[in-house]
């Protein structure tokens, strides 16, 4: 699968150092550089946070949240990753937290014993294999959900996904994994009639 | 039976090439707009950062808060003391809800003893300057500019990977509440809305957990 519009997270050295410039300038009060750090990561987040919450103004109250914070921090970014790192370290954190406060995903499934009821919902809930497939997405455990919507739906690789949730590349590739087994178990039934 | 496991395996590979093409389409984003989330950007975090001077340069808050601080740090060593008489442990009480262990010294990994000593006592200064006011009317913007930077710095240690202790964390997602609250201050703020931050710190026992982390990292630098 191929994402042209992705770009790479981790950055050559000289745009790396544009970008400390950039921060050097924004932390300065530079009202200019910072419009232009946030254009140049914005419709990234807003894209990723729309995927986790899939309500548009939610996701632009998380957005305006992780930028908030991202300015409101700047002063402890210390350039080791690049600042896209930072920026999606940043929204991933505002998103959980977010998660974790609405009430309505206080009850998450638990991904050791969610098969059967999974299974019977996907097969019960609606015949197309679309819909069934976004609701047994949903259904995921959050970590692995981040890490399927970042890999398979919006084209990060496991280098940038391992660096914006703080976990290492092997572990990231084994929630993707599990994701995907879990995924192909809950709409076995749509297997059957290929 | 060879064949049989490539007709399965073209099977899966076609399933899962399925499920990649369905899966693009989960919550698929429409255009931000861009513009309106920027204004609200400058205007929850560009408004709020103002020509700082510093709020603690007031001599009354400063005495409330060093009183406030050793009145804590008196209370928690009391509680640590062993009674040597069983009446006595009756009368020492530990503040409610306090768990002692949760608040060691090594529970903001994340900052530097200073800096965490700062970010503790700047934040019991700014609540406790809160609660001496409580009942009259301001115009407060450098409280809310300084409340606005230590939920700055309450985030980043909520987001950071180090704050792992879940009592810490439910401290500092305290503090993250209050604060924010104090941050919305309006600019004429009335003595409703002081009480209704004050009614929340109560609620969550916010000050005397405050206290303790103060105390135990005062401890920690000796």
């Amino acid at each position: 699968m191929t994402h042209p519009e992705t770009s790479v997270l981790i950055l050559d050295p000289a745009p790396r150092r544009a970008e400390k410039a950039l921060v050097a300038r924004v932390l300065e009060g530079d009202r200019i550089a910072a419009r232009e750090l946030y254009d140049a990561h914005v419709s990234r987040v807003f894209r990723l946070a729309f995927r986790l919450c899939g309500d548009e103004a939610h996701a632009a109250e998380l957005v305006q949240e992780s930028f908030i914070r991202v300015f409101g921090q700047l002063a402890r970014f210390r350039g080791d990753s690049a600042l896209s790192t930072w920026v999606h370290r940043v929204t991933l954190s505002v998103v959980a937290n977010a998660r974790r406060r609405d009430k309505k995903h206080e009850r998450e499934i638990d991904f050791d014993s969610a098969d059967p009821i999974a299974d019977d919902a996907v097969r019960d809930a609606d015949p197309d294999l679309k819909e069934s497939l976004h609701a047994a997405i949903t259904a995921l455990p959050e970590i692995y959900r981040t890490t399927f919507v970042m890999h398979d739906i919006e084209g990060y690789t496991h280098t940038e996904i391992a660096a914006a949730t703080g976990v290492a590349v092997g572990t990231s590739k084994g929630r993707l994994f599990i994701a995907r087994g879990q995924l192909r178990k809950m709409l076995a039934p749509f297997r059957k009639e290929d | 039976m060879q064949d049989d496991q490539n007709s399965n395996q073209i099977s899966d590979d076609k399933f899962d090439s399925l499920l990649r093409e369905a899966a693009r389409s989960y919550n698929e984003p429409p255009a931000p707009n861009v513009d309106r989330m920027w204004a609200a950007i400058e205007q929850q975090h560009f408004a709020a950062v103002a020509p700082r001077t510093q709020w603690y340069a007031n001599s009354w808050i400063r005495v409330a808060a060093a009183l406030l601080l050793g009145v804590g740090i008196g209370r928690v060593t009391l509680a640590t003391k062993p009674a040597s008489n069983p009446s006595e442990q009756v009368a020492v009480q530990q503040p409610a809800s306090v768990d002692r262990s949760s608040t060691q010294a090594d529970a903001l990994p994340a900052l530097n003893a200073p800096e965490a000593n700062k970010y503790l006592g700047e934040t019991v200064a700014l609540l406790a300057s809160l609660q001496s006011d409580r009942r009259s009317a301001g115009n407060d913007e450098q409280l809310v500019s300084d409340a606005a930077e230590l939920l700055s710095t309450t985030r980043f240690l909520l987001d950071a990977p180090t704050t792992s202790d879940p009592n810490v964390r439910g401290l500092l997602e305290d503090l993250e509440l209050v604060l924010a609250q104090v941050v919305q201050l309006p600019n004429k703020r009335n003595a409703r809305d002081v009480e209704l931050i004050h009614q929340a710190m109560e609620q969550r026992d916010v000050m005397p957990r405050l206290r303790t982390a103060v105390a135990n990292n005062y401890s920690a630098d000796d």
